[in-house]
């Protein structure tokens, strides 16, 4: 398994850079989603930073990155705003993560570096970079710049490589019980 | 360098020596807590994953609260769900309805939380146990893992250390300065961090009041919070309850020191909690509904501060007002202090171990209400229509104003 992070785990694209205290409601999801309990992708994708740039679900490419500042996803324990990251296929760079919104995406496997001071200062909108999730390093390819910042611990990185939680917990009861599958 | 209190909780629970903030540890619970809302959802998920039991049903305590009362059959299927998975998996605390209380309360009144334990929990509220000086922290859908696994992964917080002095001015109850200092701290500040109240007043302060001052940082987005022991003649030594405190020369990210007595009773105006004015402020505003109850606001200390306000008094007549002991057992107390023939003498409604109109059920708000309750927040919707407006205020303003008709101090009541 660990193999299949080394291909999975390094991810380049266009960086799309925000400010500080991005809220989760309101601001990375659009409250409407949360309010209506709506948990479908494509919806949700559509729906991601609606309300502080309204072009930037059509603007993103998967692969591409959402860069942010400090306490990214702050507010309520609400799954909508990570769900609509990941379903735009998006890897996340944070300063830092409000801690709902960091355990919300390691449950739904969200590729991420959510610890990273001073990002901000690196990266700016429409730079290409390159991530290698596993190792914590950025490579702006665009500037020359190289930073390395603390990655996932193994165990969290093994969570997002399988998908999320869920999937992991399968993974986990397979090699537990390989017979009950 | 020493440790702080939370420091040496996760240690032991990860089986180190020490842990520093930052670092990411697998770590084992002594007690995990579901409730009706996401306890059968978040077994089916277990199961879907291939996990048909329970890791440790020893520890697993579950509660139907949220949805005791409710007619709807989708509700009562989930109840029956429940009570047949606490049987087949010989759940160790399961109180059933009738039997029930909020989720945050109900292992104080069983004596399951103790000092030095962890405790998670999937609702948001869980710190509020820190009040015992366990460290109690809501993983929200992390619970399946933790359900499954016996284990949870957490990243070590950093701590603020919260040193109060002095004593309750008149009319102040736990509640004012809790939301005092929430405010005081904020949001960018209690983000991933967990709070340590000490001092001479937390030394003093009672089971209700610590619950309470932990209960009410979960809305700047705190980790956890914890009070540290009084002194190890509190601390009863049973299971793996010990004698566990910060020590003197641990490592804190910022330390408050604060004096109780200057702070006045508070009012917080929508949508948080921690928005708070002194309630001087508001005096006068007319109410349509009052509230109290809630895991933050329906402790003995608020059912004996609502008796003192309304006996021999009635609810004004364009005000309805609901009562809710936040557990099964903290009601008997109440009827024994004679507090429920107070409130039903008052012409108010009374429930038991229910979250109530905090959840937006039994007695929830129409359009165009206005409500002052001890709920735990007051964000539009919260507690039923979003054209409904909501302070928060302690159990004796909630009561007095109830009397009145409009927000009032509980001294505009003693003519």
């Amino acid at each position: 398994m660990p193999d299949q992070h080394e291909t999975h785990m390094i991810q380049r694209g266009r960086a799309w850079v925000f400010g500080h205290n991005v809220p989760n409601d309101g601001g990375i999801m659009t409250i409407e989603m949360t309010r209506d309990r709506i948990y479908d992708p494509p919806a949700l994708a559509k729906a991601c930073m609606k309300n502080i740039d309204a072009q930037f679900a059509e603007s993103v490419r998967p692969g591409d990155f959402l860069v942010a500042g400090r306490n990214f996803g702050r507010g309520q324990l609400h799954v909508q705003g990570p769900l609509g990251i990941s379903a735009l296929g998006l890897g996340l760079i944070t300063e830092s993560m409000s801690r709902s919104f960091f355990r919300l995406s390691v449950s739904v496997g969200l590729k991420m570096l959510p610890f990273c001071s001073d990002v901000t200062q690196l990266i700016r909108t429409n730079d290409e970079i390159e991530v290698d999730f596993r190792e914590g390093r950025i490579r702006n390819l665009t500037t020359n710049e190289s930073r390395s910042f603390q990655p996932l611990p193994k165990f969290l990185l093994d969570i997002v490589a399988a998908g999320g939680e869920r999937p992991w917990l399968k993974t986990l009861a397979f090699k537990n019980h390989p017979e009950a599958q | 360098m020493g440790q702080t209190l939370i420091e040496k909780v996760l240690a032991r629970a990860s089986g180190r020596q020490t842990v520093s903030p930052g670092e990411f540890i697998w770590a084992v619970p002594d007690l995990i807590i579901g409730h009706d809302l996401n306890f059968p959802r978040y077994r089916r998920m277990m199961q879907e994953s291939g996990f048909m039991h329970l890791a440790d049903a020893s520890k697993v305590m579950v509660t139907i609260d949220h949805t005791t009362l409710s007619e709807q059959q989708s509700a009562l299927e989930e109840h029956t769900w429940i009570r047949r998975d606490a049987e087949s998996e010989k759940i160790h605390w399961f109180f059933d309805v009738g039997r029930q209380g909020i989720s945050h309360n109900l292992p104080l009144d069983v004596d399951a939380v103790h000092p030095g334990m962890l405790v998670l929990a999937s609702d948001t509220r869980a710190p509020a146990l820190g009040c015992a000086s366990a460290v109690s922290i809501a993983v929200g859908i992390g619970l399946v893992t933790v359900l499954a696994t016996g284990k949870a992964w957490l990243r070590v917080p950093e701590t603020i250390r919260v040193n109060v002095r002095g004593s309750l001015a008149r009319n102040v109850m736990s509640r004012d300065i809790a939301q005092w200092i929430a405010n005081r701290i904020g949001y960018e500040n209690g983000d991933y961090r967990c709070i340590e109240f000490g001092g001479e007043f937390i030394d003093n302060l009672d089971m209700d009041g610590r619950h309470t001052l932990c209960n009410a940082m979960v809305d700047i987005g705190v980790k956890t919070a914890v009070c540290v022991p009084a002194s190890a003649s509190h601390v009863r030594d049973k299971g793996v309850s010990q004698w566990v405190t910060s020590d003197a020369n641990a490592s804190y990210v910022d330390v408050l020191d604060i004096d109780a007595g200057t702070i006045g009773p508070q009012i917080s105006i929508p949508p948080d909690p921690e928005n708070v004015v002194p309630a001087s402020q508001m005096l006068g505003t007319r109410i349509t509904h009052a509230f109290v109850g809630s895991c933050i606001g329906g402790k003995m200390e608020d059912m004996r501060a609502a008796g003192r306000c309304l006996a021999g008094r009635k609810v004004a007549p364009n005000v309805r007002m609901t009562i809710i002991p936040a557990t099964q057992e903290i009601y008997k107390r109440a009827l024994s202090e004679g507090l429920i023939d107070i409130f039903s003498q008052a012409g108010a409604v009374v429930a038991a171990g229910i979250c109530g109109p905090c959840y937006g059920t039994f007695s929830p708000l129409a359009p165009g209400d206005v409500s002052l309750c001890t709920a735990t927040r007051n964000d539009p919707g919260r507690m039923g229509s979003e054209d409904a407006t909501v302070f928060i205020a302690n159990a004796a303003v909630v009561a007095a104003s109830a009397v009145q008709g409009r927000i009032s101090m509980p001294e505009d009541t003693e003519e």
